[in-house]
């Protein structure tokens, strides 16, 4: 990747980012970086406050009256809900009662009997889609292929 | 009421298949039985094959739930038992009950083994409606996360 910095009279500081595919994943995790704080996750650590990138999301998951926030890295409990995480976050989807799970990190779909889906994430955890979710995780996907 | 509404539903998934057996084995018994010359088959005939397609329906909901987990190949092992299952039983009731009587000794034979066909094939069907579901939903995936 090359990097020019160009030195002119502006009114404010103005990014371009010139590339062959804007969703590659190298220019997703730019532009992540590159927005605003607002964007990311707040939750709380033993080290403090974190702001969590939501492309490293793999599910939320409602447990004890609280969401936890599962990533490759550990499990974050944050004062979002659900519904937020489901509604302010492009890829999550419902995929139970208690649980929303990040689209881009499905690695492999399985149909199964009476209409479930058993979903296998990038970090090999299975999560099953009862058939209430299915039909709505279908619609999803379909709804993106023309 | 979650247990009465459990039940209900897997009784409500049984008889589907409860009703594809009993006209299988009406079609097949009335085709014999129009063959060697004969227009009717007995009520206690036709009773009996309803009680056979109860218990080979909810045998089938019973030992090949939709609820298990059969990535380990169990549901191999258990559809042979239950292929097996439902042949005996149908053999046997066809046999006790005289349901081919004044025709060959063959007929009930017959039955045995077209609706061990019948009932492995359409196991088959469904596996292979799943494989195709699963390749779709993969590709839609694909797709989504492109």
């Amino acid at each position: 990747m090359k990097l020019h910095v160009i030195q002119e009279e502006i009114s404010e500081p103005e990014l371009t980012l010139r590339c062959r595919d804007p969703k590659a994943p190298e220019i997703e995790r730019l532009l992540q970086l590159l927005r605003p704080d607002g964007q990311r996750l707040p939750v709380q650590t033993e080290e403090g406050r974190l702001l969590l990138d939501p492309l490293e999301l793999l599910y939320g998951e409602y447990v004890g009256r609280s969401v936890f926030l599962y990533t490759k890295e550990g499990v974050f409990p944050t004062k979002l809900s659900l519904a937020q995480l489901e509604t302010e976050l492009e890829h999550m989807f419902r995929c139970s009662k208690s649980m929303v799970v990040n689209l881009m990190h499905i690695r492999h779909l399985q149909s199964e009997l009476s209409g479930r889906i058993l979903a296998t994430l990038s970090n090999e955890e299975r999560i099953v889609i009862s058939r209430h979710f299915a039909a709505a995780l279908r619609k999803r996907l379909a709804g993106t292929q023309k | 009421m979650k247990g009465f509404q459990t039940f209900y539903l897997w009784g409500m998934h049984a008889k589907f298949f409860m009703g594809l057996y009993f006209a299988a084995m009406v079609f097949l018994a009335g085709i014999l039985v129009a063959v060697y010359g004969g227009d009717s088959l007995p009520l206690m005939t036709l009773l009996q094959m309803f009680l056979v397609s109860i218990v080979l329906a909810f045998s089938q909901v019973l030992i090949l739930p939709a609820r298990v987990d059969f990535s380990r190949g169990i549901l191999f092992g258990r559809s042979l038992l239950w292929l097996a299952l439902a042949t005996v039983c149908v053999v046997a009731v066809a046999l006790l009950g005289g349901w081919f009587a004044g025709l060959p000794s063959w007929c009930p034979w017959l039955m045995g083994g077209f609706m061990l066909f019948g009932c492995a094939a359409m196991l088959v069907g469904i596996k292979f409606e799943q494989n195709a579901d699963t390749i779709h939903l993969n590709d839609q995936l694909k797709h989504y996360q492109r």
